[in-house]
């Protein structure tokens, strides 16, 4: 362990007391506080790459509808085209695992940061 | 009023009081007034988010826009869903972790302007005041119709119900409300969806070949363009919405609600999973209304297709179920006031009065009682000016809601937490060159000059309906040109450290390292 030299505060929670922790003094060493950059850049990775998936696919469709006969004209499933299918559902489902596998991976980052 | 009405509806006012009553007996410090003590778990804020977020206007509105224009609806629907992915990604995690209370706290972590957080407040205020202001009046008008109550006494109900519930009951109340309207939300458009389904015999796409033969628009029904035909405009709306809903205080707030980072992402993977269930339902109430009421009686109506769902329940299900959807909407109007009432009174309580007049001095007892009281004077002021704007275009203060939300919050929002160069002058250039875009253009836009039915009757200076596509890159450009334009002020860099650290622990690093140097 390097020396202690920065000390950390929590805020808002209670210990099993019940009393106010912000009130109480926790140190920080240097390499936890490195782990913790460490962490936080993987997270900010994690947030952006699936940032700009999101917005590439969101983009994507007004595109194609603009652009794509294929895509706006040619009916495909039932009698309907994959515009419409996606719109009404497909991009909901893109939507939620999108986030599933957002918050899966995140929790994970946030395992990994707990047990250092 | 039949009896099925006035049961229903005495149901959840009864309800919804006893709710506050219970929670009355906690919310004698500001950390349950303000955040119901970081209690609440990751289903509950989630449910609550969803009850917060999914107005009278997404479940009466949107179904009725799908009744009558079809495709087009589910793309506006669209925008009201995506917007929870940037909240998940970007902001909901560090927000949580900065902040106690109020959007203000989160951002004085790294900035501790005076200045700064009285533009947050008032532009918190605007915000809810507007949106407030927004629902009241469809809601006084709506309950007007629904229940022959005459408008002045349906907002005032309304107002008197919302103010009770925050008053009292602070977040803990809120958020009960919140969670028990999005369950009856929920259930009466699932009720609905399934009535619809079993006229087409379970058959989705027997459902959409008959809305073609349904409407005058035919085949094109399930084609886009019937309402957004200006790519510009719906690229602008959608702007708006996508980033305007993750800086709505109201919805911002309810991340102080729960205890660490793991509950805020499982708070808003709920909401979202709710919010996008509930949007794919109003398919089935839109072509439900379109198939079983009637394009003819959907347009004579009037109420811009906001009854539809009221009608839909009439036909399919009678007095009774129009009783239940009715007093669905009933909830839905008071969950979203109640919100916004909560987090405009601690605006001004939290950030202005405690803050920015006491100084951080005012004890608990006096922060919760000025809190009550501001809801007290909030409730009062929205309630006067609904019953004073009964005939006014409330679309535009819809608009113009998200617009300052995009425009003015987003962006020093985002630089706050991610950009290391990012100064104070450049967070107060940036809010204000948003909030004054938004308000410039929307007043020389279609909404406020029109040569119909505009409140100045004359050809817009400018084309646009929502002014999201120029406003807020105008917010960006604002912040980037105040940051640049200043120099980072002494400690900066540690002081983003600090910022960073804090937003992925929810851990404050003090001034220790400072005062040592200080000591040295």
């Amino acid at each position: 362990m390097s020396q202690m030299d920065l000390v950390s505060q929590n805020l808002h929670k209670k210990n099993s007391a019940g009393q106010d922790i912000s009130l109480t003094t926790q140190f920080v060493t240097e390499e936890e506080l490195e782990k913790v950059n460490a962490s936080f850049h993987a997270q900010r990775r994690l947030s952006f790459s699936f940032g700009i998936y999101f917005f590439l696919i969101t983009l994507l469709i007004p595109f194609l509808s603009g652009t794509s006969e294929w895509w706006y004209g040619t009916p495909l499933i039932f009698g309907l085209t994959l515009n419409f299918w996606t719109t009404l559902l497909l991009f909901h489902i893109f939507y939620w695992v999108l986030a599933f596998i957002f918050v899966k991976r995140a929790n994970r980052l946030e395992d990994q940061l707990n047990k250092m | 009023m039949n009896l099925s009405s006035v049961i229903f509806f005495l149901a959840v006012i009864i309800g919804t009081l006893a709710i506050t009553y219970s929670a009355a007996k906690r919310t004698g410090n500001t950390r349950e007034f303000y955040a119901a003590g970081n209690r609440l778990t990751g289903l509950q804020n989630g449910i609550a988010i969803a009850g917060d977020y999914m107005s009278a206007a997404s479940f009466l509105g949107i179904a009725g826009t799908i009744a009558i224009y079809g495709f087009d609806g589910f793309i506006y629907a669209i925008g009201f869903l995506v917007s929870y992915l940037i909240m998940l990604l970007l902001i909901a995690e560090p927000l949580h972790n900065l902040g106690r209370y109020t959007l203000a706290d989160a951002i004085a972590v790294r900035f501790e302007s005076r200045l700064l957080r009285g533009m947050i407040a008032c532009s918190t205020l605007m915000i809810c005041i507007m949106y407030m202001l927004a629902q009241l009046v469809g809601a006084g008008a709506l309950i007007h119709h629904l229940l022959h109550i005459e408008y002045e006494w349906a907002v005032m109900v309304v107002g008197v119900l919302m103010t009770i519930y925050v008053g009292f009951g602070g977040m803990v109340a809120t958020s009960w409300v919140q969670i028990i309207k999005a369950i009856m939300l929920l259930t009466g458009t699932f009720l609905l969806s399934l009535i619809v389904l079993s006229r087409f015999d379970w058959n989705l796409v027997t459902m959409f070949d008959y809305v073609k033969t349904a409407t005058p628009l035919q085949e094109k029904f399930l084609q886009p363009g019937n309402q957004m035909n200006d790519p510009k405009e719906v690229i602008s709306l959608h702007l708006a919405l996508i980033m305007g809903t993750s800086c709505l205080p109201h919805i911002v707030s309810r991340l102080f609600t729960v205890k660490d980072a793991i509950s805020t992402r499982h708070s808003i993977y709920t909401a979202t999973w709710i919010i996008g269930a509930f949007y794919l339902m109003t398919i089935f109430l839109g072509f439900g209304a379109s198939a079983f009421v009637g394009y003819v009686v959907l347009r004579d109506v009037g109420f811009g297709g906001n009854l539809t769902v009221t009608l839909l329940a009439d036909v399919l299900g009678g007095e009774f179920l129009t009783a239940y959807i009715s007093a669905v909407a009933f909830a839905t109007i008071l969950a979203v006031v109640t919100g916004l009432v909560l987090s405009a009174s601690s605006a001004f309580a939290h950030d202005v009065y405690s803050h920015l007049i006491r100084k951080g001095m005012a004890s608990e007892r006096e922060q919760v009682l000025v809190a009550k009281c501001s809801s007290v004077v909030v409730g009062l002021v929205s309630t006067t000016l609904a019953i004073g704007a009964e005939k006014m275009n409330v679309a535009i203060l819809v608009g113009l809601t998200f617009a300052v939300a995009a425009s003015a919050n987003l962006p020093m929002i985002l630089s706050t937490l991610y950009w290391r160069r990012f100064t104070v002058q450049g967070a107060i250039v940036g809010m204000a060159s948003g909030l004054f875009a938004s308000i410039l253009l929307v007043g020389l836009g279609p909404m406020v000059m029109n040569t119909e039915h505009g409140l100045i009757l004359r050809e817009p200076f400018f084309l646009l309906t929502n002014p999201g596509l120029i406003s807020i890159p105008l917010g960006f450009l604002g912040a980037i040109v105040g940051t640049y334009c200043s120099r980072p002020e002494p400690g900066a860099d540690a002081r983003y450290d600090q910022v960073l650290f804090q937003a992925h622990t929810g851990i404050r690093m003090t001034k220790a390292r400072e005062q040592r140097k200080k000591g040295a």
